[in-house]
């Protein structure tokens, strides 16, 4: 199904919002599977990360969320990038570099704090 | 692009538009001027006077020419209580009106007028004891809506008329979703004022009218100053084409009427029937109640409803506050309805029109249940 962009929402996240393809829950991990999920109260977002990790390196990454599209395509946005970074290089994930590859705007900048809540939870599982 | 936002605005009656044209082009006279020019223009602006006195049930001499609705409620709220002058005088309307009536409110009580605004029921209505129970000896006007423009639910403006003037109280009604969707015959209905608008029953944007009742005389005070056009109520020159669009979409909409609204309920009860069937935890607002044929609204548990609209972008229709949209404020009458803000954020109104055929229907259901399940999918609190 491919619904046109009709409100007009930035290219990089309508494509990640209207197209997602890492939505879901990891039900067989072949390594460590790790869980994280984070919120935005105000906002009444919710997202869930879930990922296989396995010899240091994430195998599958997959997300659910309730939100905005901003908030949906973090979620994807994110998936898609752990699945290309060692966890040597979650520290260096910040919202700005997620709202800087998404294009959110300036009154949606709490999706991107959220996204790096949800890579420094991670990385903490990951450290314990 | 399925178009399902006939409450917000319909589309010109191409027959309405054949009507205006000859006024934008080769007629041009003032409709006040006495000469010949002058004469064809005003006697077409009497004939759309009659058309739309026609709709509902009043006398030509009782409608006066405004911009729209907005002025129409303007001029009766207003003017009604600038004649009586303001001191002490009181108010009743709700807290469902357009914003229009609101707003006006709300002005008015920056001047010292005192103003209840009244809590619809469960359903979204306003009851009749419920209007008795407000007025006080300083009541001098009920402000109500008949058809609220959210969920499409009636309000008893029918009983209430005859109370009112039993009291004494000047009755003002924004019938602007009721005008060609119900019957509305003010010769029984003792209603005062009453706002319509043209751009939505097939006419044209910018003008609507306000009936204003001759015998009891309804006495405004006039809003716009000037030449002392419409009776001295509402200066400046009409603008024939516009008037002349609305005449023409007032007597299309009565003579469709009686086919119309039966088809529109039809393929609306269709849409809800379509909707409950395949998605659990949905709520179809205000159906317990009266209903105009038009408006369906449905909040939908489990979706975020920005993301619920973005990925109906096929679809030409409100959510949320729909006719708040601007501010993006709560919808009050859905939290009226016990629809917590973000339901009441995640609900649709689907409304229906003469062009609306039982494809697009059957094409509008199939999109919402889709995105509607994939949302749900996606949602990590959802329960499958």
């Amino acid at each position: 199904m491919s619904a046109p962009n009709a409100y007009g929402y930035p290219g990089p996240i309508w494509a990640r919002f209207s197209a997602p393809t890492h939505v879901g829950d990891l039900d067989r991990p072949q390594g460590r599977l790790l869980l994280v999920e984070v919120g935005s109260p105000s906002a009444k977002s919710l997202l869930r990360l879930q990922l296989d990790l396995v010899d240091g390196g994430v195998a599958a990454a997959r997300f659910k969320a309730y939100g905005c599209p901003t908030t949906i395509a973090v979620g994807e946005w994110l998936a898609a990038w752990l699945e290309h970074n060692t966890v040597a290089r979650w520290p260096d994930l910040h919202a700005m570099q997620i709202r800087e590859a998404l294009e959110i705007p300036d009154d949606r900048a709490h999706c991107a704090l959220m996204g790096e809540d949800a890579v420094r939870a991670l990385h903490q599982q990951v450290a314990a | 692009m399925i178009y399902l936002d006939y409450a917000a605005t319909t589309p010109l009656d191409p027959r309405a538009l054949e009507a205006m044209l000859p006024w934008l082009r080769d007629h041009y006279g003032n409709p006040a001027s006495d000469h010949a020019l002058g004469r064809e223009a005003r006697a077409a602006v009497e004939q759309a006077r009659a058309q739309v006195a026609a709709l509902i049930g009043a006398r030509a001499d009782e409608i006066v020419w405004t911009s729209g609705a907005t002025e129409s409620n303007n001029l009766a709220i207003k003017g009604a209580l600038e004649f009586r002058a303001t001191r002490n005088a009181h108010i009743v309307t709700s807290r469902i009106e357009h914003k229009a009536v609101l707003d006006t409110c709300r002005h008015l009580e920056t001047q010292g007028v005192r103003v209840t605004y009244l809590r619809p029921d469960a359903e979204g209505r306003i009851g009749v004891e419920q209007v008795l129970q407000a007025l006080t000896p300083e009541t001098v006007l009920v402000s109500l809506m008949w058809v609220n423009n959210e969920i499409g639910v009636v309000n008893p403006v029918e009983t209430l008329a005859p109370l009112l003037r039993e009291r004494g109280i000047l009755f003002h009604v924004d019938a602007v979703q009721a005008a060609g969707k119900l019957a509305i015959d003010l010769e029984r209905t003792p209603i005062d004022l009453l706002s319509v608008s043209a751009h939505k029953l097939y006419g044209p944007k910018g003008v609507g009218a306000l009936f204003v009742r001759k015998r009891p005389r309804a006495r405004l005070a006039p809003q716009l100053h000037g030449g002392g056009h419409e009776q001295g109520m509402r200066s400046g020159t009409l603008a024939t084409h516009q008037v002349v669009g609305m005449g023409a979409a007032a007597e299309l909409a009565g003579a469709a009427m009686a086919e119309e609204a039966p088809r529109v309920v039809t393929l609306r009860d269709r849409l809800w029937q379509r909707l409950s069937k395949a998605l659990p935890a949905i709520h179809g607002n205000g159906l317990a109640a009266e209903r105009a044929p038009h408006i369906l609204n449905v909040s939908f548990e489990g979706v975020e409803g920005e993301s619920l609209r973005a990925l109906l972008g096929d679809l030409a229709i409100s959510s949320g506050a729909a006719c708040s949209s601007a501010t993006r404020e709560p919808s009050f009458v859905l939290r009226a309805l016990g629809r917590d803000d973000e339901l009441a954020g995640a609900s649709l109104r689907f409304s229906l029109g003469r062009g609306t055929t039982a494809e697009e229907i059957e094409q509008a259901a199939a999109q919402v249940i889709q995105v509607v399940h994939r949302l749900r999918e996606w949602s990590p609190g959802w329960r499958t």
